[in-house]
């Protein structure tokens, strides 16, 4: 019997070790580049032993919808009853993610029923993959309790994605937190291209056409993973990326600053000298039409 | 057997102790904990951007901020670092906020009119005092106000 414990122990232990190493290596290896040259965190590894990249939650996405004048509308999200036919890692981490956009979304809508229910969906989707404490009982608690103050459930909202990120990356699980993140980014974009198509709102359509930088970033944060499943979502926003590429290119020129003397405060831009870039009919049609394929194949996995 | 035990029980702490040390980096936890509440009464978007500096070091990114927002950049740093300072600049390089003029504050709060791309570089200047190999945790955070 010790033999059989102390060989695994041994593996342990040298896992550790090395683990160890490579930490250290991290460390040192940034506090060089710091002494020497500015560290772009935009072009390190993600999620690396010291420097860690995130992009939004939904919630701000949802909030940008809102602002441009979006109307709450329950079709637009995916069935609560799917959730139980998502069995793989890959599909609930997914949906996982376009559960959590969809939460966002009731969420800052204060639809309180559906923004309970949606939580619910996020919370099995969680536990499923052994990060249930990111929505745990005690937060769906929470979030019934402050439901009237629409800050306190975003900052909630906010909170569980954030910590089911951190906790897929503490489980080694970097391709689920990227896939997460892709599920989550393609149904707050779908939302807003169906809201877009409903209200034909060009506030709506200037939203989505703003979306390449971060399309750009999730591409670049997949592309770090060389897992199958990841490979299939990043070929689909790749082909979404070639439709982003063709639109006009914004301008170049510095954005117009003032400050307002008496309060201090800075605004950047000018609407007026400087018109946002939106989405001509064609346009928009086949970016909505490559978006609504990846997001159906991702609601429809099993 | 009971030298056995006592290897397997040495090896087990050892190992658990390294572990520990590993995970005791810049962590969400120390963001959580140190620098979300700064953000309020603005909403965190839920993105941080962390890295761990030595004095004398810097690091950038490159963030998007959308019209009809109203924002609030909060550099987050451990008190290890003394001297720290942030710019922000257009992507063409042109400074539109240099924390250093403005009594080097951690934060600032700002309206955006057109969508726009900004650079955000914070800098761990040297320390008064030390050996000059003084390193800690440097967090950008962003916060929106829905309206």
């Amino acid at each position: 019997m010790p033999k059989r414990l102390l060989l695994p122990l041994f593996v342990f232990t040298s896992l550790a070790f090395t683990f160890e190493s490579c930490s250290d290596a991290n460390v040192q290896n940034t506090a060089n580049n710091a002494d020497s040259a500015t560290i772009d965190i935009n072009q390190e590894v993600v999620n690396a032993e010291n420097v860690f990249v995130s992009l939004p939650s939904p919630i701000e996405t949802a909030g940008l919808l809102r602002d441009a004048g979006a109307k709450y509308n329950p079709d637009f999200l995916n069935l609560p009853q799917n959730v139980a036919r998502y069995s793989s890692t890959a599909s609930r981490a997914l949906n996982l993610g376009v559960y959590g956009s969809d939460l966002a979304f009731a969420g800052i809508f204060d639809q309180h029923a559906e923004t309970m229910v949606y939580m619910d969906c996020t919370g099995k989707l969680a536990d499923a993959l052994h990060v249930s404490s990111a929505f745990s009982s005690d937060r769906n608690k929470r979030l019934e309790a402050n439901m009237n103050n629409r800050d306190s459930v975003l900052s909630i909202i906010t909170d569980s994605y954030w910590d089911c990120d951190e906790l897929l990356h503490e489980n080694n699980q970097p391709e689920a937190s990227a896939l997460m993140i892709a599920g989550g980014w393609i149904e707050g974009l779908y939302l807003a291209c169906k809201v877009a198509e409903a209200t034909n709102s060009n506030d709506i359509r200037i939203r989505i056409a703003e979306q390449r930088t971060s399309l750009d970033k999730i591409i670049g944060i997949l592309d770090k993973q060389k897992n199958g499943d990841v490979a299939t979502v990043l070929s689909d926003l790749l082909k979404l990326k070639i439709l982003f590429d063709a639109l006009p290119k914004t301008s170049n020129q510095s954005p117009n600053v003032s400050t307002d003397n008496a309060s201090g405060i800075t605004t950047i831009g000018n609407n007026e000298t400087t018109p946002a870039l939106s989405l001509n009919a064609l346009e928009f049609k086949n970016i909505i039409d490559q978006v609504t394929l990846i997001r159906s194949g991702i609601i429809n996995r099993n | 057997m009971r030298i056995h035990k006592k290897a397997i029980l040495l090896v087990s702490i050892f190992s658990f102790a390294i572990l520990g040390d590993v995970t005791a980096q810049c962590s969400k936890t120390w963001v959580r904990k140190k620098c979300i509440p700064k953000i309020s009464p603005f909403i965190h978007n839920g993105q941080m951007n962390t890295t761990q500096l030595k004095e004398g070091g810097k690091m950038q990114t490159t963030l998007t901020f959308y019209s009809g927002q109203d924002y609030r950049i909060l550099i987050c740093s451990e008190e290890t670092l003394e001297n720290i300072s942030f710019v922000v600049s257009d992507l063409n390089g042109k400074i539109i906020f240099d924390s250093k003029e403005h009594n080097n504050t951690d934060v600032w709060d700002f309206k955006v009119k057109t969508t726009t791309e900004l650079k955000v570089e914070v800098d761990a200047g040297k320390n008064e005092t030390g050996t000059g190999t003084a390193s800690g945790c440097v967090t950008i955070l962003v916060g929106f106000k829905s309206k």
